[in-house]
């Protein structure tokens, strides 16, 4: 009898177990794999897209001092990393090509940058895209900030994703092919790459916020003046803030437990909304006041994939044909 | 729009439908949902991807997140017995896709900014001052902001880096700690030691290289732009000023909040050190 009771329980174990793992299984494929449609990821391609080539369209107005290596040379750039292998694998296509050809290859991949906001062989380009982003980084190590980052992990994961299938030319083109209708135009590729853009964008304001708890003016709530107060930053004078000191700390803890808490309070449904409100006038504002509207609009864009794509798919739809036919 | 209109325009979307549209509305329900949904049923996996497939990539995603985090956990402090390690070997992964960044974005506080100033001396003995990052002559603010980088990462490259005296001094005393460890009979801590002094002499070496490699292309850049005969670079600091300093009149640029370091002036140029034949001569430091 107690054989079978241990056999009973046993047997009860093993359920449970499997029960757990399968729950645990089944919510990570959830996750990661069930299928998506692309509408985000192609709003955020456009953006992103206007974005990388309003970036890359600034880089010509000193091209021979930041690309061409006049200002950042490269025996500046190989020493700056701490070993050879490092800066081996810090690549730049500028390096394998003769100076010559370098402003041209600059204009095609302007070029390139335009196919994918467009989304014209969104495939391929996006992939460049990704790669020229990464390369221009490379080559203007110690001209950088934020939007660079941003904008590598963006353009990388929108790559993976197919975000030419909406608001594309691909898209266009694809419908008029009859067989092309009978598919359902969801992707796991574009939940993959939703999700990371996700993770990675909450990886940014954890480490962001996390940092910000080792200084004291963000504790002792005078952190956004410093901000506001750098005649190196400022386009907006915002100085009349020294008379508000009250309202500036405000802002300073609030921006610190927004950051902090952030990779937690963006997840469920109810505090989603509250997060992404606070998103629009924190990044506007850096913007604005502090000159930097590519770099906030960029965190903006990032942000944009914590949006549903039905939502996009039923407010952006252009033509009565489109209304019908999400993907 | 009324909620009978918007009711008459999804009937009339819906008669419009073209073939194949019910998948698509099916899909778009689906999609609704995608996005917030932490489960689903196995069978609406099964219609996509194999389970092989998703084994593998599940695989993938771990170990990209693992290189993700890796980043701002080793960046910009790092524990030398875990995460340092760790992120020197995935060093080829973060430099190859620019990942690797510690996202410490205005940290641990927004700090005090940094020009450059340079002073040009043209052929007919006339003197040109300017500094960068100029907001008054730079523009768009992108292209500021880039320069405004290039002056931070200029300074720091200085801040961070001892004067050669400094170093030489810092040096001898390690020298001098190596000799006495030796002799007394503490050869193996010894030995530990002077190996550590001449990694830090060689990376002190490469550092220095680094930085007059960075100056000299300023100088070099700015003769030419200018058509200048000397220049002279020197870094500045700009300090925030205090809430009650603005209270009393003080405006953010005033020069009274600008802070000259001891060794400020950082490379002094002729035009004919960038010659083709080049007589190399140093930088001030």
């Amino acid at each position: 009898m107690s054989e079978s009771r241990i056999s009973v329980e046993h047997s009860t174990e093993d359920t449970s177990i499997r029960t757990f793992v399968r729950l645990w299984a089944d919510a990570w494929n959830g996750f990661w794999f069930r299928p998506s449609a692309a509408h985000t990821l192609a709003v955020m391609r456009i953006m992103t897209g206007l974005m990388v080539l309003y970036s890359h369209a600034v880089w010509t107005l000193e091209f021979d001092g930041f690309i061409g290596a006049n200002l950042l040379p490269t025996s500046y750039r190989m020493d700056l990393f701490k070993t050879s292998l490092e800066s081996t694998f810090a690549w730049s296509h500028f390096d394998w090509l003769p100076p010559a050809l370098w402003m041209p290859v600059h204009v095609l991949g302007l070029l390139v940058v335009v196919c994918f906001v467009v989304g014209w062989q969104t495939k391929i380009v996006s992939w460049i895209t990704a790669a020229l982003v990464i390369s221009y980084a490379h080559r203007a190590t110690g001209a950088l900030f934020g939007l660079d980052q941003i904008l590598a992990f963006l353009t990388l994961y929108l790559a993976v994703s197919n975000c030419g299938g909406a608001f594309s030319i691909d898209r266009k083109l694809n419908r008029s092919k009859p067989v092309d209708h009978q598919r359902p135009r969801l992707s796991p590729w574009n939940t993959i790459a939703t999700r990371l853009i996700q993770i990675h964008l909450c990886i940014v304001y954890l480490f962001a916020g996390l940092g910000k708890c080792q200084g004291d003016t963000w504790w002792n709530g005078e952190a956004i003046w410093g901000a506001l107060a750098s005649h190196e930053y400022q386009t907006v004078d915002m100085t009349f803030l020294a008379d508000q000191m009250g309202l500036v700390a405000v802002i300073t803890l609030l921006t610190l437990f927004w950051e902090v808490s952030y990779a937690a309070l963006i997840w469920p449904k109810l505090t989603r909304p509250i997060m992404l409100t606070i998103a629009i006038p924190m990044h506007l504002g850096i913007g604005i006041c502090m000159g930097m509207m590519t770099f906030g609009l960029a965190m903006l864009i990032a942000n944009l994939a914590f949006i549903d794509p039905a939502w996009f798919g039923r407010n952006l739809r252009s033509s009565r044909t489109t209304a019908t036919h999400i993907e | 729009m009324s909620s009978k209109k918007r009711k008459q325009k999804r009937n009339l979307s819906v008669k419009s439908k073209p073939p194949g549209a019910d998948a698509s509305v099916r899909a778009d329900d689906s999609a609704k949902t995608t996005m917030t949904a932490t489960t689903h049923s196995p069978s609406s996996l099964a219609a996509t991807w194999t389970t092989c497939k998703r084994s593998v990539a599940s695989v993938f995603i771990l170990a990209y997140l693992f290189v993700l985090i890796m980043g701002p956990l080793s960046n910009p402090i790092a524990s030398q017995h875990l995460t340092a390690p760790i992120a020197s070997t995935l060093s080829p992964i973060h430099r190859g896709l620019f990942m690797g960044h510690g996202y410490r974005f205005f940290a641990p506080n927004p700090s005090d900014s940094h020009l450059v100033q340079y002073k040009i001396t043209k052929n007919d003995g006339t003197q040109l001052q300017g500094a960068f990052p100029d907001r008054d002559t730079i523009w768009p603010r992108l292209l500021y902001h880039r320069w405004f980088m290039l002056s931070e990462t200029i300074f720091a490259e200085h801040a961070q880096t001892p004067s050669p005296s400094e170093f030489e001094k810092r040096d001898e005393e390690k020298r001098q700690r190596v000799k006495l460890l030796i002799s007394s009979a503490k050869r193996k801590l010894g030995n530990e030691l002077e190996k550590q002094r001449i990694q830090e002499k060689a990376d002190y070496e490469k550092t220095m290289q680094r930085i007059k490699a960075l100056v000299r292309a300023t100088g070099k850049f700015l003769l030419q732009r200018y058509d200048g005969e000397e220049v002279e670079i020197s870094v500045v600091t700009r300090t925030i000023p205090f809430p009650v300093e603005v209270r009393q009149g003080a405006d953010l640029d005033d020069e009274v909040f600008l802070r000259y370091p001891t060794n400020s002036v950082i490379g002094r140029f002729k035009k004919s050190d960038f010659s083709p034949s080049p007589s190399e001569t140093e930088p001030t430091q």
